[in-house]
């Protein structure tokens, strides 16, 4: 066990954890934030998405001892306020089914209006390809995603 | 319990009716137990009504200052029942969703039947919901018109107010809460007028959205207690496998392992047993994960081990190619397969299938001098507390089963087996658990839909259309997962689109054939209509391909006048008898949307398919166009549905959206395979989902009527493979008649 200074959600954390231990079950299991999800352990389907210095990266395969001198943002820590643009839109859509891979979803769509404020077709599918939503919640995110960028998207 | 899951069997009018007085039963019944908000709270300090003084019923609770809070008996794994639920409640007591609190019960038969399940719930409880609000309704307008003296008819309650318009007065729901609490509950509460309603059958946002969306929903593996430790289990690689050896020195030199414990192999019937295996417990997930890989592990594989998926598959195709029993004759088929005409046949293959939903199996128990609790993503409440009463050797009433939010179901989660594991593991640490399955003991260790195999064989008149028809079924039973000696399809599985063909032949034979199962069999989202939906709209599409005519126009021949369809002696007492012409209609529906009758652009196909599946009609069309690169992309879906009177409208247009999600991903993608008894795949590389990237525009049309309330989970999903391999064909692209078509 080693102890690891972390920032995140803008609040400095001493934990302690294997150095190998991925970001992901630092969150849930040793601080107890456990809006981040865990769905495959190999990167593959996104549920455990977080941003690492504002990039979308899956924290299920990200050791916790790489991230240390890193800024990590959680859904929790998505917005001050509760209200950042996607999370408006994806309310005014309805887009939750079951709910469990959309912290995955948000963090990898809110990465991509960061960084591209105006996303074509092209870019969000290739943004959002890593996310794999089992309800079939696709056309939905698409509609939210160009709403709050303000394209306006067919509900 | 009888362990027999009899989920999906039709309601007849004299079940319809016992549900009607059950409600009528919970309706006298006080409110006990302590249901819980969101999911679960622990603490459950979000309880709306905490001092509730009126509880007409199990559903509602009022306070004293007005507050009404409606428990949710049925569990939400993304169908949206907390919120349709609500709004059937909130309805009745004339107030708004955003005015009302909504718990989650756990699994207590005080609540009536909670199987989540069969696309049922609004189905059976639309009715029951209501009367549970009216109730509460009735009596708070009652005790205000005895407070001021005044007749009844006089009162009306709106918006948490009971008004008297003459007088101009008006008290609060918690004003007069106590008094109504001392009046008698009516059984037959006056219900609305369809017309009158503000939120049925219209959208409504989902009540969970909000916590969805900022990271505070929670599910099966999301609450944390204090002293709690992690586990996982190296579960056994055949079902029915014994553990022979176990060398756990390594893992129990990995840092943060605690404990490692042998878990018995389930015997058979499986039933909902733990499948057995060596579980690790550790202070994180990932530590036991890491103990779990160091483990040494030695096993007689068993009986299963011969399971291999190619030569099953051949075994089914040689049952299915000779003369299997007989379910249902009608005319003579072999009499009109002697004369000379046109004749059609084919055979239909579809693999076994995972769930695969996004949150895998997970759940946290803690068992103490008390009891157990648990707290778990379970459609199936109250055979979870049956299950871990019987794994722990104690009495149910010791046991709460706290449901929490489901990261998706679509039949999983009715099998509560690894629920009984946390408990076992809970019981055998002295603390806390919570047990985390891994993707792939997710994809290995499935309660799997059926691998399947058909045979259909038709003669044509000289119009073209099928005299005769042969069909014969092969798939191991779900059965085989409660009786090991069950080795054909079930009464209740060939009604899953098998033996109620809409379809008018005049001779007809059904046959089903025999095949044993060497995994655990379960029900999956649409169960056994998935492959009889792809084989009858499929050799529809054949049989019309010979005759030369247009699918649509021959399904519509071939359903005739509307009228209803009586296939069992059970179906003459129905309310909900087939209606062809509402079949008819969501074909025509789907097929206008999409512009069937149009000229299509060169390299672009049309499929068209419909089935109906607990009790509702659905039709899609898909659209496929040939890419530059010579491949093939899924352009556009129409999906037409009629499930009768509609509840939420938006999560209903949500699930047609998510069944083509769903219908692709089988059709395209979805396929188990075994090998000396291990299921090959294990997680989403070689068990891929469709993505953001494939997937199609979805239009949904709706039927806006008033007939029954049926079923909309699960029906969506049937049509999608049939239509997509008939746009295959249309396109010059045929991918055949075994699924998954693998175009992509």
């Amino acid at each position: 066990m080693a102890k690891f200074k972390v920032n995140i959600n803008n609040r400095e954390e001493v934990v302690e954890a294997e150095a190998d231990m991925p970001l992901l079950w630092v969150l849930r299991d040793v601080l107890s934030l456990t809006g981040t999800k865990f769905g495959c352990g190999k990167a593959l389907c996104g549920a455990c998405t977080v941003h690492i210095n504002g990039v979308a990266t899956r924290s299920c395969v990200l050791p916790i001892s790489a991230v240390t001198d890193a800024k990590i943002t959680t859904i929790e820590g998505m917005s001050h306020g509760g209200d950042h643009p996607l999370q408006e839109s994806w309310k005014k859509h309805n887009v939750p089914q079951c709910g469990y891979c959309q912290a995955g979803q948000l963090m990898s769509a809110a990465a991509l209006l960061a960084q591209n404020p105006k996303p074509d077709d092209d870019a969000i599918d290739a943004a959002m390809n890593g996310n794999i939503c089992r309800c079939g919640t696709y056309q939905r995110i698409r509609a939210a995603i160009k709403d709050a960028a303000g394209q306006g998207g067919t509900p | 319990m009888s362990g027999s899951p009899q989920p999906f069997r039709r309601l007849d009018r004299r079940e319809f009716l016992k549900v009607g007085l059950a409600s009528g039963t919970c309706l006298a019944m006080a409110v006990g137990g302590t249901p819980v908000a969101a999911g679960f709270d622990p603490a459950r300090v979000h309880q709306a009504a905490a001092k509730p003084v009126f509880t007409p019923n199990v559903f509602v609770a009022v306070d004293g200052d007005g507050k009404v809070s409606i428990t949710v008996q049925r569990s939400e794994m993304g169908q949206g029942i907390r919120t349709s639920f609500a709004m059937l409640v909130a309805e009745e007591l004339n107030l708004r969703l955003d005015q009302v609190t909504v718990l989650q019960a756990t699994g207590d038969a005080k609540y009536g039947n909670q199987n989540t399940d069969g696309s049922r719930s609004v189905r059976t409880l639309y009715i029951p919901m209501r009367q549970a609000g009216a109730a509460a309704r009735e009596m708070l307008e009652t005790a205000a018109a005895q407070e001021w003296g005044v007749a009844v008819a006089e009162v009306h309650a709106e918006d948490g107010q009971i008004f008297h318009k003459k007088s101009k007065r008006s008290l609060g729901y918690g004003a007069v809460a106590a008094k109504a609490a001392a009046l008698p509950v009516p059984q037959k509460p006056k219900l609305k007028d369809r017309k009158d309603f503000t939120l049925i059958g219209k959208d409504h946002i989902g009540i969970d959205v909000d916590a969805v969306t900022h990271g505070q929903a929670r599910y099966g593996a999301d609450l944390r207690l204090p002293g709690m430790v992690f586990a996982s289990i190296e579960h056994v690689p055949v079902v029915g496998a014994q553990l022979t050896a176990m060398d756990d020195a390594a893992t129990r030199a990995i840092a943060g392992v605690l404990d490692v414990i042998k878990m018995p192999s389930a015997t058979p019937p499986v039933l909902f047993k733990p499948l057995g295996g060596v579980a690790v417990v550790a202070t994180s997930t990932f530590a036991a994960f890491k103990g779990r890989e160091a483990l040494k592990l030695t096993w007689d594989l068993g009986a299963n081990a011969g399971f291999e998926s190619g030569a099953y598959q051949k075994a089914l195709a040689a049952t299915a190619a000779k003369d299997c029993k007989v379910v249902r004759q009608v005319g003579d088929v072999a009499a009109a397969f002697a004369k000379p005409g046109k004749k059609v046949k084919r055979t239909y293959y579809m693999p076994l299938l995972a769930h695969a939903s996004m949150e895998p199996p997970a759940a946290v128990a803690r068992v103490d001098e008390n009891g157990c609790e648990v707290w778990a993503p379970v459609q199936a409440p109250q055979r979870t507390r049956e299950v871990v009463a019987a794994a722990l050797g104690m009495d149910q009433s010791k046991v709460t089963i706290n449901v929490s939010l489901l990261g998706g179901g679509f039949g999983r989660k009715s099998k509560p087996d690894f629920v009984a594991e946390a408990a076992i593991i809970a019981k055998q640490v002295g603390k806390p658990v919570c047990l985390t399955w891994k993707r792939e003991d997710d994809i290995r260790h499935d309660y799997y839909h059926s691998v399947s195999w058909q045979h259909m064989e038709a003669s044509l008149n000289a119009d073209g259309y099928p005299e005769a028809l042969l069909h014969r079924t092969v798939f191991p039973s779900i059965g085989s997962t409660f009786d090991p000696s069950a080795r054909a399809g079930s009464e209740m599985e060939l009604g899953l689109g098998f033996s109620n063909n809409p379809y008018q032949v005049p001779n007809q034979q059904l046959e089903v054939g025999q095949a044993d199962a060497h995994v655990r069999i379960g029900w999956l989202r649409a169960v056994c209509n998935l492959f009889h939906a792809f084989a009858i709209n499929r050799f529809v599409d054949a049989c019309a391909l010979e005759a030369g005519k247009d699918p649509l126009a021959y399904r519509l021949h071939l359903l005739g006048e509307p009228r209803n369809l009586v296939f069992s002696e059970a179906d003459k007492e129905s309310p909900y008898q087939l209606n062809t012409g509402r079949l008819a209609h969501v074909l025509r529906l789907a097929a206008d949307k999409a512009g069937w009758h149009e000229k299509r652009p060169a390299g672009v196909g049309m499929g068209i398919a419909a089935h109906y599946s607990f009790l509702s009609y659905v039709a899609h069309v898909v659209r496929v166009k040939k890419k530059a690169d010579g491949g093939f992309v899924v352009e556009r879906v129409d999906v037409a549905l009629d499930c009768g009177q509609m509840v939420n409208t938006d999560s209903v247009r949500a699930q047609m959206e998510g069944a083509v999600v769903f219908g692709l991903s089988l059709a395209l993608k979805g396929e188990i395979t075994a090998e000396g008894g291990r299921v090959l795949q294990g997680n989403f590389d070689d068990y891929p989902m469709l993505r953001m990237g494939e997937t199609p525009d979805i239009h949904v049309h709706l039927v806006d009527n008033a007939e029954l309330p049926t079923g909309v989970g699960e029906p969506g999903v049937p049509p999608l493979a049939p239509a997509l391999a008939s746009a295959l064909d249309a396109v010059g692209a045929p991918r055949g008649d075994a699924l998954p078509l693998k175009f992509v």
